[in-house]
């Protein structure tokens, strides 16, 4: 027989009296939330800041809400995004470098194995504001919706839809991939004229 | 497939932990499990050494007949026991400008359909948690357009469920030349133009009761920011205001009560906690020092905010 296995929403709910359930969230979550920094900073800083985002949730999860989609990932990973930004700013100051503040492109370049790849997806991401960038690699590379992860990123669901729509575009502009003969126009959501991209 | 797709995938892939890891960051998160159980004891002990101080906002508004009218009716037996907010005034880091993050809201904020505002919604209905000594307490509150507000607060020791609060909520902020709260009519006769309110909140941010010019003016568009039907129009001007204010400390790395990240603002005991990407405030922390009459500090955390029909 199978005891009753709490949903995160009802763990999340639990949080303010019970602690100790972040511990069956950190079961459900942290490879996934591990992998969300791996690919970010690369698998030793992942190992390093993987407890530090479990804390920081605990610290600062007083009372929370699932998302819609009842994980708690999209919150795990806003909380994720944090820590790693803090962590890349340390980095910086100690170096005395400008640091990407969300990312470690050496930890990306490790993954491809062409010299010339890696400068096609830096020349696609680069276009992209931190912001876009995010949005584009939590649907990518984390697989969420575009609603969660316009909550990682405190933005409205319609907006990201646009968002990750126009951030596609530039990118693969960018690369030179479906860039139309005529300079590019691109749809607002908001007023529907259009726009020099 | 196309390259950018291929490109991500193949970043996209990254080695699984391993179990020894795993275990390693479990045993950290485990040690910092069982500080947590005990760590709000001496929270409370600390919280019993501060100064009864009732809600900042309830005596700041109108004249001082109206205030007491409403001290009375909010908070009608304050005691010297009130615990300390779970989450105090945060660290602050010079990383970025506050004039940057505002403007960024500001610009945000100008994408919000809703530019003309909510001028024939009933209520305005802004909902928060505060957390003290590890509960989480629910706040609810309904203005009216002249002003007139219902509160649910379960932390104040009030009567169960909605209680008028008279003749003014705690929503509609202040202008110093005007006793009272603004109605709605007089938030949205207010100007849009940052050059054109701007010297307004200036000249009315009289009386200097947050210590300079800089916080008075801090104070008064924090007052207009926060549980208030501002426009997102009027929203924005006063983004553009507050970002042309000298000395606003800023903590990009604020994570709220309900795990949100944010960017903390703040300058004297006000901090307003957003999020520059939309424009939303996320939260409002008031530590105003002890010894200003009729205050004592807290941190809402905002669910929801937005135009209702129907009454609490």
């Amino acid at each position: 027989m199978t005891g009753h296995q709490p949903s995160d929403s009802e763990i999340l709910a639990s949080l303010p009296d019970r602690p100790e359930a972040m511990g069956v969230l950190y079961e459900r979550h942290a490879a996934a939330v591990f992998r969300y920094l791996a690919r970010r900073a690369g698998p030793s800083t992942a190992e390093d800041l993987l407890s530090e985002v479990f804390i920081a949730a605990l610290d600062g999860g007083t009372r929370v809400v699932a998302h819609e989609s009842g994980s708690a990932l999209p919150w795990l990973y806003g909380i994720a995004m944090n820590v790693l930004r803090r962590n890349f700013r340390q980095k910086s100051a100690q170096r005395g470098a400008a640091q990407d503040p969300e990312m470690d492109w050496d930890a990306v370049d490790a993954r491809l194995d062409a010299e010339a790849k890696r400068e096609q997806l830096r020349s696609a991401l680069n276009v992209l504001s931190h912001h876009d960038r995010e949005l584009l690699l939590l649907v990518a590379w984390e697989g969420l919706t575009p609603a969660e992860a316009a909550e990682v990123l405190g933005i409205g669901k319609v907006a990201a839809r646009s968002r990750l729509h126009r951030a596609r575009r530039r990118a693969l502009q960018a690369l030179g991939c479906g860039v139309p003969s005529r300079p590019a126009v691109e749809m607002t959501a908001a007023t529907g004229k259009e726009m020099p991209a | 497939m196309n390259l950018l797709d291929d490109l991500l995938d193949s970043t996209g892939r990254v080695e699984d932990i391993t179990p020894d890891s795993l275990r390693n960051a479990r045993a950290a998160l485990d040690s910092t499990i069982r500080g947590a159980r005990t760590r709000h004891a001496p929270a409370r002990q600390s919280a019993n050494l501060r100064s009864p101080r009732p809600r900042r906002k309830i005596i700041v508004a109108g004249t001082a007949a109206t205030a007491a009218a409403v001290a009375v009716a909010v908070v009608p037996r304050l005691s010297g026991q009130r615990p300390a907010p779970a989450h105090p005034a945060p660290a602050h880091s010079t990383a970025v400008t506050a004039a940057f993050v505002l403007r960024e809201a500001a610009n945000a904020t100008k994408a919000d359909p809703q530019q003309e505002g909510w001028p024939h919604a009933a209520y305005w209905h802004a909902a928060s948690i505060e957390v003290r000594d590890g509960k989480t307490y629910h706040r609810d509150i309904w203005i009216a357009h002249n002003g007139d507000a219902i509160l649910e607060d379960s932390f104040l020791p009030l009567p169960p469920g909605p209680q008028p609060v008279q003749p003014a909520g705690s929503g509609l902020g202040t202008l110093g030349s005007k006793p009272g709260w603004l109605t709605w009519d007089e938030l949205y006769a207010l100007p849009t133009d940052p050059a054109k309110l701007g010297p307004l909140l200036t000249r009315d941010s009289v009386g200097l009761i947050d210590g300079s010019p800089a916080r008075n003016l801090w104070s008064t568009i924090t007052d207009l920011l926060v549980e208030t039907p501002a426009s997102p129009a009027l929203r924005e001007a006063l983004y553009e205001v507050a970002a042309s204010i000298p000395g606003i400390a800023v903590n990009e790395d604020y994570i709220d009560a309900l795990g949100r990240t944010g960017t903390a603002l703040t300058l004297g005991g006000q901090t307003l906690v957003i999020n520059p990407a939309s424009g939303q405030l996320l939260a409002w922390i008031d530590v105003t020092p002890v010894g200003v009459p009729g205050s004592f500090p807290f941190t809402y955390t905002y669910t929801y905010q937005g135009p209702t029909t129907s009454e609490p």
